[in-house]
């Protein structure tokens, strides 16, 4: 233990009853309520969820990015410090020095006419006072941190001259050039084959091994998760459905969400007929008022269609929010049969 | 190529020329070379392979919606390349397209009726108003949707009911083929499972031929009788899916089958493939895949390997191939 315990006890966010609201032209939509998490220094959180269900708002919400129309309510620490709320200077700092961003299309991320050079070190120069020399040579050795080839060469190229899974690279390599603690990544490899995938997963897990950067990262994919992850956190509909380790998740899902989800995954089936969850999400503008999930839900009972279930803390480690009660059996989260 | 096959395409090539203007020709891309395969009634042929491997522009030609520029594909009997363009426009009722991106695939200022009509007002005129109508209106039963669906927008259904709507209206012709091009990669797994399962129901009642263009291995492997793969336009192997997917002879197939991350706790991440896939316009020399291939030797950087039978239903590209019990 060499660090300052104090600064160890602190965990490095802390996201308590998040909301997103936006204005819209039919009315209000929560595209994000009640969402709460807590990610250590170095630790690796999912958010899961079908498209619609809050992922990407939930993390703008954090980094201040909201549309004009949206605003978020609820608390978020960094190291102990508030993060949500805080003015825009605030929170353009954070941004370009403790969290790093990666969304899912480096096209629209990188600047067409601008070398790969010029995008990485911009910053570099302008705000940390480096020279182009020294900048250069950051950028150069992040590029070769993420695994490039021929470094040198494309730090002269545009981002057309790249191929998607490189431009990649270079998002991950731009956003660590700070060196932050925290690394949010939007669906970093949907955009990609599943070859390239491979090799992008391949390299956050190395990155998280070698810097130690906590992540947070945002997928629909639980082989994604299964890969690079610790914990995760299922959203459906805007809130939180359970939570808890990765392995522990997978093993034995508590939702009747996650559950569905898992046995609906292709890969995990061989009968003649797919299983499939009944229905879609709801219409984010006419939630229903009980639980969001409860008509595609097999266990649903009475109270379900009336009372929002609360999220419980099941164990040290799982949460959930339900009505339903696992039979015993697969309520001993966690043990491996 | 007996005249009992739905679908038979044979030596396909399509190249699209890039550049060029008035003093040069520019360059061939060749987005697909050498493909030949089959389909019959009541069949499902997956494809396979990575973006750019020329699937989508396979699944074009096969429907004669993109000029060949060598080969010939015959559909139901007729060879598409001897037609007049418009026998080719009439032909085509038997062969139907569903899209990747259902929403963008339906035109936003028709009614689902209006979309469901349109295929009928082209290739069968004389067909009353209130016949197209009874037979949208089944159509949408079939495929999961009300009556109500028939005066809505697309804008007004989400991505699975999109998809079902595109399906309804690939269908509106009864035709003999349908060409799905990612029909669920834009859709939810949980919604994946609703829309793989009506394909195969209606394939079953109606015997339609599928061709399921795809890049989600674990669907491919679900829904297809056999599985193509292809590796910068050209087939790198061939065969029914369960012994593909037990015993890939090519080293790509076996990358493609390794490089997908099980939803599994403590499953291994393999990174079997390196680097990216070489541009068309440049291929390597040799075997296409031998940059990346790593089991490549140096007969491999020269030599382009041909397509070589492996017993009565299999095939493969590979100076090296993969055995049997090395994959197993
Ligand atoms: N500017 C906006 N105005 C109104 N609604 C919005 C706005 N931005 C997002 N939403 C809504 O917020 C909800 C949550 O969206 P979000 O992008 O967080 O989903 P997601 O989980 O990231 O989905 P995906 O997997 O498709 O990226 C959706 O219903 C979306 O339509
Ligand atoms: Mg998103």
């Amino acid at each position: 233990m060499n660090a300052a315990p104090a600064a160890q006890a602190v965990p490095l966010l802390v996201v308590h009853d998040l909301a997103v609201r936006f204005a819209t032209d039919s009315g209000p939509v929560e595209a994000v309520r009640e969402v709460g998490f807590t990610l250590e220094r170095g630790e690796a959180l999912a958010l899961v969820g079908e498209s619609g269900s809050g992922k990407t708002q939930s993390a703008m919400a954090l980094l201040g990015l909201l549309a004009d129309n949206g605003r978020a309510t609820g608390t978020a620490t960094l190291a102990g410090a508030p993060l949500l709320g805080q003015p825009e200077h605030v929170l353009r700092r954070i941004r370009g020095a403790r969290i790093g961003v990666v969304f899912q299309d480096p096209m629209t991320a990188l600047n067409p006419y601008l070398t790969i050079e010029r995008q990485m070190t911009e910053t570099l120069v302008l705000h940390r006072s480096r020279s182009r020399r020294e900048a250069r040579a950051e950028a150069l050795q992040m590029l070769e941190a993420v695994r490039i080839t021929d470094a040198r060469r494309r730090l002269d190229q545009y981002p057309h001259e790249l191929s998607g899974g490189m431009r990649q690279r270079v998002m991950i390599a731009m956003a660590l050039l700070p060196r932050p603690e925290l690394l949010i990544l939007d669906e970093p490899t949907t955009a990609l084959d599943v070859t390239v995938q491979a090799q992008i997963l391949d390299l956050l897990a190395a990155l998280r091994r070698d810097l130690g950067t906590a992540m947070l990262l945002i997928t629909h994919d639980l082989g994604v998760v299964a890969a690079v992850c610790d914990r995760m956190l299922v959203m459906y509909a805007g809130e939180g459905v359970e939570q808890g380790p990765v392995a522990e998740l997978l093993a034995h899902p508590r939702h009747p969400y996650t559950q569905g989800l898992l046995a609906s995954l292709p890969a995990r089936q061989h009968g003649a007929r797919l299983a499939t969850l009944a229905g879609q999400p709801p219409d984010p503008r006419a939630r229903p008022p009980g639980c969001a999930f409860t008509p595609r839900c097999r266990h649903a009972m009475a109270v379900c269609s009336t009372v929002h279930p609360a999220w419980t803390e099941e164990s040290a480690t799982r949460g959930r929010r339900c009505h339903w009660q696992p039979p015993e059996a697969s309520a001993a989260t966690g043990e491996a049969p | 190529m007996s005249a009992a096959r739905l679908l038979d395409a044979q030596d396909l090539a399509v190249h699209y020329r890039i550049g060029g203007g008035l003093l040069h020709r520019g360059r061939a891309l060749r987005a697909v070379e050498e493909v030949s395969l089959n389909l019959a009634a009541g069949e499902t042929l997956g494809i396979v392979g990575e973006s750019g491997c020329g699937k989508s522009t396979l699944g074009r030609a096969l429907l004669g919606l993109t000029p060949i520029t060598r080969g010939r594909v015959m559909l139901a009997g007729i060879d598409l390349t001897s037609l007049s363009a418009r026998a080719l426009r009439a032909h085509r009722r038997h062969a139907q397209m569903v899209f990747q991106d259902p929403l963008a695939s339906l035109d936003p200022r028709m009614t689902v009726g209006q979309i469901l009509a349109e295929p009928l007002r082209v290739h069968e005129p004389s067909m009353t108003p209130l016949a197209v109508r009874a037979r949208a209106l089944s159509l949408l039963e079939r495929v999961g949707l009300g009556a109500a669906a028939l005066n809505g927008y697309p804008h007004e259904f989400s991505g699975g009911q999109c998809q079902r709507i595109g399906i309804a209206r690939a269908l509106m012709l009864r035709p003999k083929l349908l060409v799905c091009d990612e029909p669920v990669s834009a859709l939810d797994v949980s919604i994946q499972g609703q829309i793989v399962n009506l394909l195969q129901d209606l394939q079953a009642e109606q015997g339609l031929g599928l061709v399921f263009i795809a890049h989600d291995l674990a669907v491919v492997r679900h829904i297809s009788h056999r599985v193509q793969v292809l590796y910068l336009g050209r087939t790198v192997e061939t065969g029914p899916t369960a012994a593909i997917f037990a015993a890939p002879r090519h080293p790509y197939t076996r990358g493609l089958l390794d490089a997908v991350p099980e939803a599994r706790p403590g499953a291994p991440l393999r990174v079997p493939v390196a680097g990216d896939l070489p541009s068309p316009l440049d291929p390597p020399p040799g075997c296409a895949f031998h940059p990346r291939c790593p089991r490549a030797q140096a007969r491999c950087h020269t030599e382009a390997p041909a397509l070589r039978p492996l017993g009565a239903d299999r095939a493969v590209r590979c100076h090296f191939p993969l055995d049997d019990a090395s994959a197993a």
